[in-house]
């Protein structure tokens, strides 16, 4: 029979064509996306500069050299050096790093607090809801700039507590935002099934809650990263921020200021490398983040066809 | 032996809503049995009350609003509404198994539908991943999943909603439950995949023996598959009886106009036009006085709104039925007296 045959061909040929996972589709449809795609490159790149450099270089960031000091760019230090001497490049790629760990790290933390309150909030309802979200109004209230400079001030700007302050600070939207995901997904059927084959609410909200709101909390990191970033270099601009010589980018570029009007360079003229290559490390950094946060809105946007 | 009479023996339950717009009694001294083994279907319009009453036998009430005001639910001879919540949760997917309406949406998007089925068989027979999953595939046979070895690895959206729906029925029956509740298990599907769905209930029901809640509002599925009817009409029962009894000779004006609202091959003058029930659902925040289906019904009297009729037994066999109408008249003939 000639139709059985081409019916098990078909079933075979859809098959093959769903092998994808959630994971396979949402890839595919980030990778379409070109300014997501050029952000992660750029991320990538910053990345790894930020982690090889320092191996390669003969530099250490503290390797100081007098008769050096306000090299423009050459041959010899690539990227020219500060006011004490010191390499730029590994400077920068130095900073790279303490600055995306405490953007990334603080991201993760606030977010890991603003889930585990939203999602309370949400799933448990009543009192312990109204309590929590009041909360968060309050604290939204508070100027978050001010706050976050008297804690700086207070507490110091030390790589931990710069994190710590951050993560205080950075919860309440992400709480609200998940809370709202959790208030519409608790009454999807597949929640009221889990409950009928006699889940406990713990296994549900981690298990079969949580994991529905990773896209939302996955793009949510990602655009904070970039805003923890530019909050870092204005408290460091201020003084506020990691203290030297532990370099970050924000508080290399705060140095440079000193300096913009007129210092005593080998060629003459301001030490421009000083203060555009930070800042073009910074500017980097969040506009490739934001880009990738909105092509992973929309990679992992359930609604957009696949 | 086991020392009960009924599987399930729900007596007088009352589980009502209290919303900022007032006070919803959606289920209102409900009372029904099932022995082992067999299949009650519940039949109504939406809302009458039929999913409540299920989702209070397996206490999945939404507290608050809701609330299980009164009643005894007892299964096993035990009452489930005494259980502390940590034993409930063994009994819900363990001994009382459910399907829900929307195959579309019952399977969370995120996991496999191996890893969504075995959960349940991780959960309460204690198996490890690896034997959970292979369990799943002998469920996924039984339930007639074609490649279930492949098909444990698919995501819900790759399935279609037929697939989805023996998936959640395979689920429900992955404990061995001595009751599923079915909580409109074909309402969701085309026409074809719906006789598949029951067939396969049918056929699972002879092999495994459990008892079964049918909530529908599609007579033709309760006919093929239920020995007893019940039917709801705004949280009330209003008629009990066998299936046979019930189609043909319904007593509450009620059933009868359920059942005569719905063309039928096997009735002999096909010109006859279809019965409607004039008149919508009352609003439930604000139920009629006495009999709640007076203001619909075609045999009102005096009384139907000043009084409530009782759920009257009728002499000699199973049956209940709360009409005024039966109390004075005794025994209706709705058919021979040709009322459309």
């Amino acid at each position: 029979m000639p139709e059985v045959t081409s019916i098990k061909k078909s079933t075979e040929f859809d098959l093959s064509k769903e092998e994808y996972s959630y994971w396979g589709v949402v890839w595919n449809r980030f990778r379409r996306h070109r300014m997501a795609v050029f952000g992660l490159v750029i991320l990538t790149i910053i990345v790894l500069f930020s982690i090889i450099t320092p191996l390669i270089s003969h530099y250490e960031f503290d390797t100081m050299s007098l008769e050096d000091r306000f090299s423009p760019p050459s041959s010899q230090f690539l990227l020219g050096t500060d006011e004490l001497g010191r390499d730029v490049l590994v400077r920068l790629a130095y900073g790279g790093r303490v600055s995306l760990f405490v953007a990334i790290v603080a991201s993760i933390s606030s977010l890991i607090i603003g889930a585990i309150i939203g999602g309370i909030s949400g799933f448990f309802g009543g009192w312990l809801d109204n309590f929590l979200m009041r909360l968060v109004d309050v604290l939204l209230s508070i100027p978050t700039f001010p706050l976050l400079m008297i804690l700086a001030m207070y507490f110091g700007g030390s790589l931990w507590n710069i994190i710590l302050i951050f993560a205080i600070l950075g919860w309440m939207g992400e709480s609200r935002l998940i809370r709202g995901y959790f208030l519409s997904i608790k009454e999807t059927e597949f929640v009221e099934a889990a409950f009928a084959i006699g889940a406990s609410s713990r296994r549900i909200i981690f298990r079969h809650i949580m994991p529905n709101t990773l896209a939302v909390l996955l793009v949510s990191v990602t655009l904070s990263v970039g805003g923890v970033i530019l909050f870092e270099a204005a408290l460091s601009y201020l003084g506020l921020g990691i203290q030297p010589p532990t370099p970050s980018w924000g508080n290399m570029l705060q140095r440079s200021m000193e300096y913009i009007l007129g210092a005593p360079t080998k060629g003459g003229g301001p030490p421009w490398w000083l203060t555009f290559y930070p800042g073009l490390m910074i500017f980097l950094t969040a506009l490739s983040v934001n880009f990738l946060g909105d092509g992973l809105r929309d990679a992992l946007d359930p609604r957009m066809k696949m | 032996m086991p020392e009960y009479d009924y599987l399930v023996d729900v007596r007088n339950l009352k589980t009502f809503f209290y919303t900022e717009d007032g006070v919803v009694p959606a289920v209102d001294r409900v009372s029904l049995r099932i022995k082992s083994g067999e299949t009650l279907g519940v039949v109504g319009e939406s809302g009458c009350g039929k999913s409540v009453t299920s989702l209070s036998i397996m206490r999945l009430i939404q507290e608050p609003p809701g609330k299980i005001l009164e009643g005894e639910i007892f299964f096993k001879g035990e009452n489930l509404l005494l259980k502390p919540e940590e034993e409930m949760r063994k009994i819900r997917g363990g001994d009382i198994a459910m399907i829900f309406q929307e195959p579309m949406t019952s399977l969370n998007p995120v996991y496999t539908v191996g890893d969504q089925v075995s959960e349940a068989i991780i959960l309460h027979q204690g198996l490890s991943k690896k034997d959970a999953i292979d369990k799943v595939v002998q469920m996924f046979k039984l339930v007639g999943i074609s490649d279930a070895e492949r098909r444990v690895n698919s995501y819900p959206h790759q399935l279609s909603g037929g697939m989805r729906q023996r998936v959640m029925i395979a689920m429900a029956l992955s404990c061995s439950p001595d009751l599923l509740i079915a909580d409109e298990p074909t309402t969701a599907l085309d026409v074809t995949i719906q006789a598949q769905i029951l067939e396969l209930m049918k056929e699972l029901k002879g092999r495994l023996g459990m008892a079964i809640i049918l909530v529908t509002h599609n007579l033709g599925v309760v006919a093929e598959m239920a020995q007893n009817i019940m039917v709801m009409y705004a949280g009330k029962v209003v008629e009990y009886a066998s299936a046979r009894d019930i189609f043909k000779t319904p007593q509450h004006p009620y059933s009868y106009g359920l059942l005569y609202s719905v063309p039928r091959l096997d009735r002999g003058k096909s010109k006859e036009p279809l019965l409607t029930i004039e008149g919508i659902v009352p609003n439930p925040y604000n139920m009629p006085p006495g009999c709640r289906f007076h203001p619909r019904c075609k045999f009102r009297m005096d009384i139907c709104d000043k009084e409530e009729p009782p759920l009257t037994a009728i002499e000699n066999s199973e049956r209940s039925v709360a009409c005024w109408l039966f109390i004075r008249r005794g025994k209706q003939d709705f058919l021979s007296e040709g009322v459309i």
